[in-house]
Parts: structure tokens; C-alpha cells; sequence
């Protein structure tokens, strides 16, 4: 073994031979010399010399890394599960750049997986919610609702306020019943003064509820103004984190954060804390009262407690998988419905209805047995758990009437003592269900924070410059891959003029569309720079750079709203002239006015149904009336027929000798106005020139436009 | 009908038997001889992985063009067939579950530690883990982890009373 620093050193598991052999096996490169181990024995070396590239083969759980050679024969190295895959394909992709440069790139692990409890990051995100310290949540949550603190504080001041109030209720009953209602002298009883403790207790009621309402009304006004500033909060944060961060998180499970985790925090944080801390100072003032008065008593009071709250548990814990089940059941039947909804019409072509409504009665059939089994279990556990919480009171009432029987307890004092004893069982029941909402918040807390808390992938720059764009886009051994995927960009050289109108051709997943993302900074490059006139993008605020560049992909959007806002959308205080005159332009002002709302057809969602044209056209103006220095166009006239794309390729064509455009077509005669054509093949720039050099060249474009031509002749 | 299209142009099927068609073995890949083309480095592919992971098998070569469709690897002799077993069995890394030792959820991820078939201890997490244990026919459950790795359980009434307690849940 030499001595020379390794420069590249991955590990593998599995035996690349022996399909189920696990090992323990690495593969290490010195700059030299490729050596392969398996438990510590070497079993191949291969000269640096002898190697033309890397190569990685995905098998399916599990990945096989291999060489070609000198004669393109193909060597295996090494196999490994999936666990391993990222990170070789990383390294895979270094020892390709070592081979081509005779540079090691450096290994940046930015982890699928967090460093201290081993356990994967969810999809897009880099904050473990199992090693976030639950505690420091809830501080952190409080500080988040720091500038509300007069509120929380009064909320809580009355909220011991009432508790207190409470227990002095049951010590006037006694007073009421003991001196008065049972008094042994009840003919020199002072009347007066026990109207005045019957009108103290009205009075203390009336107080209680009042204070009651000021209390409630407090909690909304503190409630209320928390949410709204947390939702925005997230709101300015979700919409911060990169295109590349956000499309690896589910639509719903972020609006599931910004509605529902900030509403169960809300309800945490202003109604249940609060009644935790009230119950608990209730329960623990009557405990001690209660001890002091009587410990035997208190004793008994208690004796119930662990079935309780034991029931509670082992209730909750069978009945909480039948809910899940039940709850999927539910779940099943719903998506059955949304499938056949969406798919009604072929449903219907292919004459279906029998099958597909024999498939919802099944998911129905389902839901109703597991809603009868959830049933009838309820039904047996409520009436269990009642009688165990009314045990308690029947053993002190048979405690409490012995003792009044002989003398040492009077009425009164056995009526205060019911209601404490109702008081402390109130808290009981509460205390079974602390886990579940703690969990319920330290879940949903950690999943607001963990977006709080996510890096932002594409920041800007320190001191990020605003530029007023000419158009000069330089791209310069570009390399990029989608995470730690297989690289998608290879050393792109492209050198784009001011006003030059570039098509992008290729076939699909060649990389066309991950170069124009790069170039409107949706991803950050890895390796080489992108600039716009002579400033790499990375320093220009995204701001400045994507407000000069309009974009119209083959899907587009629009969202609910008229016609005239979708197109307006694009600049604000918009003048109908300007926004007619680019309507007239992208050739879709005739249709729209055809419609009886005109401009003012609503569209999106719930509106009108445009078709696909059409609505392509609409986004054509949109991105018209932006006025952009760069112009993307990302299959925009795919969905056109012939005639209208030619419109608009006429209509594009003025505009576009202003300002740089890139166009990626798979129609080539969508390029026919283009001053360059860059044909990209696996990730490569592999032919660029005019259609008249290429064609000249009989490469690749060469062929796909004989292709074409065959299809078109065909179908004429 | 169904059988005029199967024969037209693109979606002719090449069927690959022992009578057209010799599997070997060269610097640690498949390589196949079909008449007078020989490819050096082809790969298999399982076209119903669930149901059918002996028969219905893609031949393609590094460009992933289809050179032909293996209907049964049994349709060869013993020894090829061992060779294509051994190929398939190396390209789809699948671990059978013997006995869960433990399964929990938390934060929409579920973690689990099992042991193989080989008896070993493994520890690996599910995320929307009822979307991620696919059943195929009534008694047999693929689960497939986070990273992308398969396990199987060939058989889930055949598991004994606490694993099957654990899964029951999911399934």
C-alpha cells in the first residue's frame, strides 16, 4: 500500500459478486492508483492510467460503481444498498472531475441525515425534529409571542384570580349550612348576616363569570393578533426558501404548517397552558388544604387516582389505533371518490360506472365496520371510566357519612368537601390527557420551527447589486446536478450576445430546462459561473435579476382572478392600453373579447375553462408586458397549433430583436427566428452554431431535423 | 386484434430463449449473444417485480434499449438459469423480514428494527409509511424506506404474534 494521501475514499456493503453477501468493503483512490478492499483484503487495483471514466448503475436497492477503460470495456468496482448511494454518486462524480481536470473537487456532505442521532432530515429540510429541545420549543414559542406578554400576563393573573375565587365558594356553603341552614340554634340565628353570605356567594358567581368574559376576551385579542403575525412569519419564509427546497415538500404539508400547526400552537400556548397552570394550582391549593384538614380524607380521595388516570392511558392507547383505522378507512373512501371524479370521463368512456361504484361501495362497506367497532369499544370503555371516577366519591361518601354519623364532621363541612373533592378530580382527568397535547404541540411547534429554522439554499449576497440588464448571459463550465443526483449539466460553455435569440435543443432530460433554471437562479450552480452582463448572478439581488426576466413555461398557471389581473400580474399599475396592446400581441385579445365577460372573465380555479392555447397565450402576455431584458420561453408555443404559433413566433420575433432571448422547442420550427441553436446531448453542449452550420455538420440537429421532416411528410 | 398490434413495428416483442440467445459473464457484468449481435454489458429488468420476478424479464443493453424479453428464465438450462438468478437477485437488493423487533412513529416517520432472514439486525425508517408498504396480493408486503432500500415480508400471517401485532396497524 502506498503512502500517498488518499484523495478519494468511499465505503460499500455488499459483495459485488454474491447477490445477498454483505461486507465490509472500501474503495480508495491516491491520485494513482484505484484500490478496492473487502474486509481489509485488497481484491483489485487499477492504475489511474487505465481508467476513462466512472460510471454508476442504479440497481434497485442497491447501486453498482464501475470503470471504463482505455477500450470502453467496463469494469465493476464495488455494490452497496441504497444507503450509500448519495454519497457515491458524489464521489463518483469528484473522481470524473480528478480524470478530466487532474483536480479532487472538495467533498461537501451537506447530510441527508442528522449528525447526532443518525436519524434522515425530512425531504427539503436540514433540522431534526427528534434532537430540537422540546423545552427550548416552548420558550422559543413564547418569545415568538413575546410583544403580547401584557396580554398573557393579565390572562393568567385571571385565571388564578377565578381559581382562588373558587374555592372560597365551598368555605361560605359550609358557613351557610353550619351556622345557618343546620345550626343547632337556628331561632337566634342572625338572619342578617346570613343573607349576607348567600348574597356573597351570588356575588362572588357574578364576579367569577365576569371576570370570566374579560378573561376570554383578553385570549381572543392575544389569540388572534398571534396568529396572524406567525402565519405571516412563515408565510415570508416558505416563500424565501428556494424553488429546489419548496418542490421537495408536499403542497399540502405546507399548508398544513402554515394553517393548522400555527392554529394547534395558538391553542396551546393561549387557551390549554393556561388552563394547565389554573387546575394545577387548583389541585394543588385544595390537595394541601385538604391534607391539613383531614389526611385520611385526602388519602381517599386520592386512592382512585392512578385508575383513573391508568384507565385514560390504556384507553386512549387501544382506542388510538382503532381512530387510525378508522381514520384511513375514511381516508381510502376519499381518495377512491377524488379518482373517480377526476377520471369521470374516461370512467365513462369505457362504460366503467358498474365497476368503479362496486369499488366505493366496498371503501364505504369498510369505513361503516370500522366506525361500528370504534362504536361499540367507546360504548363499553365511558361507562368503565365513570364508574371508577364515581368510586372515588362513593367511598367518601361512605367515609364522610361515618364521620358525620359520629359527631366528628358536621354537613356543612361534608358539602365543602364534595365540592373540592369534584375540583380535584376535574385537574385528575386533564392530567391523562397532558402527553397527548404535549406531544400535539412539541409536533407541531418543531414543524413551524423547522421551516423557521431552514437555511436559505439561494440567499443573496451580502451586498447584492442591482443592475439595469443589457442582456449578455455568459455561461462558464457550468456542472449541476439536482442534490446528489447524478449530474444533470456537464461543463456548459455558452456565451450569449445582447439581443441574441438562442433555441435550446435536445431530447428530454438532456438538461434544457435545468439550464434555464439555473439561469434565472431558481438553483445555484455548482460548479463554474453564470453571468449577466459581466456580474455572476449569484451577487446580483434575485430581485433585480428575475424582475428583468420574463419566463412562459409549457405548464402555466393562472391564478383565480379576471383575465385582465392574470395579465396585469406582471406589472402592477398596468394601463388597460398596455395590457390590451400586449393581449393583441400574444394573440389572444380576439378570443377574450369573443367572451362575454371580456377581460373581465374569471379565470383560474373556479373560472372559465380557457383551453390550453389560449391559456398559453394569455401567459405569453403576461410575460409580454414585463418588458424583460431576457426572455425564456420553455416549450411556450407547444400546445399552440401551427398557424398560431406562427403568430406569435412573428409577434415574438419584434420584440425579441430588443432583448435576449432563449427559447427551448422540441418543434424545431418553433427556432426558426433563432440567430444560434444549442444542441445539449447527456448533459453536454454537444453542437452550437446556426441552422445552416449544423445542418451542414449533419450531427445531431442534422438528424432530429430529418426526423421531423419524415413525421411531417408521413402525416401530410 | 391484440395479437396484429403486438406484431407491428415498435411494439413487436423480442422473445429471448435458449434457442436464440447465450448469457454470460464478463469483468462482472451480464453479457448476451443473440445471433450474430453480441452486447457486452446488459442489464435485467423485472417487468412485474411483484408477481412475476422469474418470468417477463427486460434484456437491455447500457443505452437501455430492449434487446429482447426473457418470457421464463426457467426456459433455459440450469446453469444460465442460475446465472440470470444470481444477476437478478444482485440487481434487485431486496432483505426478507423475519421478526420486527420494533416498530415507532413520530413526526410522520416511522422507525424500524428488524431481523433478516440472514439473522441480521437491521434499523431503517419509513416516511408515510402506509403509502410506502406495498401489498402485493393478500399476504405479502414490500416496504420501502427512505433512502430508497426494499424489504420484504413474504408472508405477514406467517409472522409471528408480536411482529405481526406491530405491522398490523399499517396494514
Amino acid at each position: 500500500m502506498s503512502n500517498k494521501e488518499l484523495l478519494c475514499k468511499f465505503p460499500f456493503n455488499l459483495d459485488p459478486e454474491i447477490p445477498d453477501k454483505r461486507v465490509n468493503g472500501s474503495v480508495e483512490f491516491d491520485g494513482e492508483v484505484l484500490r478496492v478492499t473487502i474486509d481489509g483484503e485488497e481484491i483489485k487495483t487499477v492504475k489511474r492510467t487505465d481508467i476513462k471514466e466512472f460510471l454508476t448503475d442504479n440497481g434497485v436497492g442497491c447501486i453498482f460503481v464501475s470503470y471504463k477503460d482505455k477500450d470502453d470495456d467496463v469494469h465493476l468496482l464495488c455494490r452497496s444498498d441504497i444507503k450509500y448511494s448519495k454519497g457515491q454518486i458524489k464521489q463518483v462524480r469528484r473522481l470524473n472531475h480528478y480524470l478530466e481536470d487532474g483536480v479532487m473537487p472538495p467533498f461537501s456532505d451537506k447530510g441527508e441525515k442528522c449528525p447526532k442521532c443518525g436519524r434522515p432530515y425530512r425531504d427539503g429540510s436540514h433540522v431534526c425534529l427528534h434532537c430540537q429541545n422540546k423545552t427550548k420549543l416552548l420558550v422559543r414559542t413564547f418569545k415568538l409571542f413575546s410583544q403580547y406578554k401584557l396580554y398573557m400576563f393579565v390572562a393568567i393573573v385571571l385565571f388564578f384570580g377565578v381559581s382562588g375565587l373558587c374555592l372560597v365558594i365551598p368555605y361560605l356553603n359550609r358557613i351557610a349550612v353550619d351556622n345557618y341552614i343546620k345550626s343547632p340554634d337556628p331561632a337566634n340565628a342572625d338572619m342578617m348576616s346570613y343573607v349576607i353570605i348567600i348574597l356573597s356567594i351570588l356575588g362572588l358567581e357574578i364576579f367569577i363569570r365576569t371576570i370570566s368574559v374579560i378573561r376570554y376576551h383578553v385570549l381572543i385579542a392575544a389569540s388572534n393578533k398571534m396568529i396572524v403575525k406567525l402565519r405571516n412569519e412563515l408565510f415570508d419564509k416558505i416563500e424565501r426558501l428556494s424553488v429546489g427546497n419548496i418542490s421537495k415538500r408536499n403542497t399540502g404539508d405546507l399548508m398544513r404548517r402554515v394553517g393548522w400547526d400555527t392554529h394547534i400552537l395558538q391553542n396551546f400556548v393561549i387557551n390549554y397552558l393556561p388552563n394547565i397552570l389554573e387546575q394545577l394550582a387548583v389541585f394543588i391549593a385544595v390537595a394541601v388544604f385538604m391534607f391539613i384538614y383531614d389526611p385520611m380524607l385526602f388519602l381517599m380521595i386520592l386512592l382512585p387516582t392512578p385508575f383513573v388516570v391508568l384507565s385514560f392511558r390504556l384507553f386512549w392507547n387501544s382506542m388510538r389505533g382503532l381512530f387510525h383505522k378508522r381514520w384511513l378507512a375514511g381516508s381510502k373512501t376519499n381518495s377512491i371518490l377524488h379518482d373517480i371524479f377526476s377520471g369521470i370521463r374516461v370512467v365513462k368512456s369505457f362504460g366503467m360506472e358498474h365497476k368503479e361504484s362496486m369499488r366505493f361501495q366496498g371503501g364505504t362497506a369498510e369505513e361503516k365496520r370500522m366506525q361500528e367497532i370504534t362504536d361499540i369499544r367507546w360504548s363499553f370503555i365511558m361507562p368503565v371510566l365513570r364508574f371508577f371516577i364515581g368510586l372515588g366519591e362513593f367511598i367518601i361518601l361512605f367515609y364522610v357519612g361515618n364521620r358525620i354519623l359520629g359527631g366528628t364532621m358536621t354537613l356543612g363541612e361534608m358539602s365543602q368537601f364534595s365540592s373540592y373533592t369534584a375540583m380535584i378530580y376535574g385537574p385528575l382527568r386533564m392530567i391523562a390527557q397532558i402527553p397527548r397535547r404535549w406531544m400535539e404541540f412539541s409536533t407541531s411547534s418543531a414543524k413551524v420551527f423547522e421551516i423557521m429554522d431552514e437555511e436559505v439554499d439561494v440567499a443573496d449576497a451580502e451586498k447584492p447589486v442591482d443592475i439595469d440588464i443589457k442582456g449578455e448571459i455568459d455561461i462558464k463550465d457550468v456542472s449541476f446536478g439536482y442534490d446528489s443526483g447524478n449530474e444533470v449539466l456537464h461543463k456548459i460553455n455558452i456565451h450569449i450576445k445582447p439581443g441574441e435569440f438562442i433555441g435550446l435543443v435536445g431530447a428530454s432530460g438532456v438538461g434544457k430546462s435545468t439550464l434555464i433554471n439555473l439561469i434565472m437562479r431558481m438553483y445555484d450552480v455548482e460548479d463554474g459561473s453564470i453571468t449577466v452582463d459581466g456580474v455572476d448572478i449569484r451577487d446580483i439581488s434575485q430581485e433585480s435579476l428575475r424582475s428583468q426576466i420574463g419566463v412562459v413555461l409549457q405548464e402555466t398557471f393562472l391564478f383565480s382572478g379576471t383575465v385582465y389581473q392574470n395579465i396585469a400580474y406582471a406589472k402592477p399599475g398596468a394601463t388597460r392600453d398596455e395590457v390590451i396592446a400586449v393581449a393583441k400581441l400574444a394573440g389572444c385579445h380576439d378570443f377574450i373579447c369573443r367572451m362575454p365577460d371580456g377581460y373581465n372573465t374569471r379565470v383560474g380555479e373556479r373560472g372559465s375553462t380557457l383551453s390550453g392555447g389560449e391559456r398559453q397565450r394569455v401567459a405569453i402576455a403576461r410575460a409580454l408586458l414585463h418588458d424583460p431584458r431576457i426572455l425564456i420561453l420553455d416549450e411556450a408555443t407547444a400546445s399552440l397549433d401551427t398557424e398560431t404559433e406562427k403568430q406569435i413566433q412573428d409577434a415574438l420575433a419584434k420584440l425579441s430583436a430588443q432583448r435576449t432571448t432563449i427559447a427551448i422547442a422540441h418543434r424545431l420550427s418553433t427556432l426558426r427566428n433563432a440567430t444560434r441553436l444549442v444542441v445539449l446531448d447527456k448533459g453536454r453542449v454537444a453542437e452550437i452554431g446556426t441552422h445552416d452550420e449544423l445542418i451542414a455538420k449533419e450531427g445531431i440537429y442534422y438528424g432530429l431535423v430529418m426526423a421531423q421532416r419524415e413525421m411531417s411528410n408521413m402525416n401530410a | 386484434m391484440a395479437n396484429e398490434i403486438i406484431k407491428e413495428g415498435a411494439a413487436s416483442i423480442v422473445r429471448l430463449d435458449k434457442s436464440n440467445s447465450e448469457f454470460g459473464v464478463k469483468n462482472g457484468f451480464l453479457t448476451v449473444k443473440k445471433g450474430d449481435e453480441s452486447y457486452d454489458r446488459v442489464f435485467l429488468h423485472r417487468t412485474f417485480p411483484f408477481d412475476k420476478p422469474w418470468e417477463y424479464i427486460s434484456v437491455t443493453d447500457p443505452d437501455n434499449k430492449e434487446i429482447g424479453i426473457i418470457y421464463d428464465i426457467s426456459d433455459y438450462d440450469s446453469d444460465t438459469e442460475e446465472l440470470l438468478r444470481t444477476e437478478l437477485k444482485r440487481k434487485y437488493y431486496e432483505p426478507k423480514v423475519k421478526t420486527i423487533l420494533s416498530l415507532k412513529e413520530r413526526y410522520g416517520f416511522s422507525y424500524w428494527t428488524v431481523i433478516t432472514e440472514e439473522e441480521r439486525k437491521v434499523s431503517f425508517t419509513m416516511q408515510d409509511t402506509f403509502r410506502n408498504i406495498i401489498r402485493v396480493g393478500d399476504d405479502k408486503a414490500i416496504l420501502l424506506d427512505v433512502d430508497g432500500n426494499r424489504f420484504v415480508i413474504e408472508s405477514i400471517s406467517g409472522l409471528d404474534k408480536k411482529s405481526h401485532k406491530k405491522i398490523e396497524l399499517y396494514i
